[in-house]
């Protein structure tokens, strides 16, 4: 099934684009308290600091950038529109990004009442996100696009899994807040979270965007049918045996290699689908996918470690290589397609109307700038080079290395400063462009006829 | 003497570029003229905008990408 796109359907630039802007402001926030804590950072996954810093990642940069991504693909590819879309994220926006404040000011500084805050802030989020976006879907279920039925699958899959990592970490977080015993679903928490959310979103995404945004061939037909409903059962199945008492730990390192193995079938397809595409020069986000999929495939040789190996940093190695090299990386590379398409697409929305006037319309040609120069190239493929020295930095620091601890803060303050600075000047050249469009269509009508 | 048809190749392109290269070969069509875009995918976004801004067209497919005709209405 070829993939599209039906731009009409775009939300209003007030929807992804506060969840996007969090990225950079989430980076620069986890830089400084990195570069803050010192070497003690990346000490240990236990350690307060590490969890605020995880959490960080998890929910101001990572969930933020998905939330708001999600609710724009949802319209334009799959003719599911979020129903009260503007209002959702009023609400949804500020209590994400105050919820994750508070959970990270929890961690840091062991304060019970910042654990409880966040908790009703968080939860308050995703059920108001959650529960709209699953009316949307429900309400529109005979309407979706026939190419997309297969993306809605990782999709709904994604949505279950964020609702399911969402109710453990509240209950873990509720435990620590009130000094309860904790409950023992850590793994599940991380698991859902990571492999399920995190992973079944970025693979739909990558079934119907990497064609249209990378031009490649599309997946195979097997991968895009099963995949998706492939990894919910393992999750399923790892929870059941997480949760039962006395089954071998064999079982469950068995479901985590075929959960591992079907993670890495298809990141060795998307690397192939990159390298054979039909364009030779790959783009800023062309590089930020090859560091997102190189780090997916690294993760089979640290699963070993952490399995069969006795370093106690294998954890945390895994850890930095799935949420900053696997998710991390792809986040910030969609950033660099997402954001000028978005301003690209709302700024040709300012000039439309039925009839144009072909005179006019050579005009507002002129002044609209292209997709391609909202953000340059260069300062894209800068902001690439800090991010790759970043990532394998934190892979480094994560692994023990004592001057990696030193450097991770201050190299992700400047990749985060880069990446607003490419950010912050995508939205002048847009104000510009809106401001010159009214200029041309004032100057037009001043004409005499 | 009507003007010859003009060819516009966008194969391999990533989205918008098909789109925005399309909207500029738009703007010097002449009527009687035809435009003719080879594009790797069919072009849903873009059909919207030739409907509303008053022209025709026709989309083949041809074996191993899609062929776009427009001209004005």
């Amino acid at each position: 099934m070829q993939r599209a796109l039906d731009f009409d359907k775009t939300p209003a630039l007030g929807v992804p684009l506060p969840f996007l802007l969090n990225v950079p402001l989430f980076a620069l926030l986890a830089g400084l308290l990195a570069t803050w804590a010192g070497p003690e950072a990346l000490a240990s996954r236990w350690s307060g600091t590490t969890l605020a810093l995880t959490h960080l990642w998890t929910l101001g940069i990572l969930g933020s950038a998905m939330l708001g991504a999600l609710l724009q693909i949802l319209a334009v590819a799959c003719n599911v529109p979020t129903p009260g879309i503007r209002l959702l994220v009023r609400w949804v926006h500020p209590l994400l990004t105050t919820g994750t404040l508070l959970l990270a000011a929890g961690f840091l500084w062991w304060w019970s009442t910042a654990w409880i805050s966040a908790v009703l802030f968080l939860a308050s989020a995703f059920v108001l996100y959650l529960g709209t976006v699953a009316w949307g879907l429900w309400r529109h279920r005979q309407h979706v696009y026939r190419g997309a039925r297969e993306i809605l699958v990782p999709v709904r899959g994604a949505l279950a899994s964020l609702a399911l990592a969402v109710l453990l970490g509240a209950s873990l977080a509720t435990a620590l807040g009130l000094s309860l015993a904790l409950p023992d679903w850590l793994g599940s928490h991380v698991l859902w979270g990571l492999a399920g959310w995190g992973g079944l979103l970025l693979m739909g995404m990558t079934f119907q965007l990497l064609p249209i945004f990378q031009v490649t061939e599309i997946y195979p037909r097997p991968m895009t049918r099963w995949m998706p409903l492939l990894v919910p059962i393992l999750l399923l199945a790892w929870s059941a045996l997480e949760a039962t008492d006395g089954l071998p730990r064999l079982m469950r390192e068995a479901v985590e290699l075929i959960l591992l193995a079907a993670y890495v079938l298809w990141g060795a397809t998307t690397l192939q689908r990159l390298w054979t595409r039909k364009r030779p020069t790959p783009e800023a986000t062309t590089l930020f996918w090859y560091v997102s999929m190189l780090s997916l495939l690294a993760c089979a040789p640290l699963w070993i470690w952490l399995t069969h190996g006795h370093g106690t940093q294998a954890s945390l190695v895994l850890g930095v290589a799935i949420i900053v090299g696997v998710l991390g990386s792809a986040v910030n590379g969609m950033l660099y397609k997402i954001v000028p398409f978005l301003l690209w697409k709302h700024a040709q929305d300012s000039i439309s109307g039925p009839n144009r006037d072909p005179a006019m319309a050579r005009v507002y040609l002129k002044v609209l700038p292209k997709m391609a120069t909202y953000i340059g190239e260069t300062a894209a493929r800068t902001q690439w080079a800090a991010h790759l020295a970043m990532t394998l930095c934190w892979l480094l620091a994560a692994a023990g290395w004592q001057a990696a601890r030193h450097a991770a803060g201050p190299l992700l303050i400047v990749s985060a400063l880069l990446l607003a600075f490419n950010l912050g000047r995508a939205l002048l050249r847009y104000r510009r462009a809106l401001r010159a469009v009214a200029e041309a269509a004032a100057s037009h009508a001043r004409q005499p006829l | 003497m009507t003007a010859p048809d003009l060819t516009l190749d966008v194969r391999g392109l990533s989205a918008p570029q098909p789109l925005e290269q399309c909207l500029e070969a738009l703007t010097g069509l002449e009527p009687g003229q035809q435009l003719h875009m080879l594009i790797d995918r069919e072009p849903w976004p873009l059909f919207n905008i030739l409907e509303r801004d008053g022209y025709e067209y026709c989309c083949t497919f041809e074996e191993t990408h899609f062929q776009v005709s427009i001209w004005h209405a």
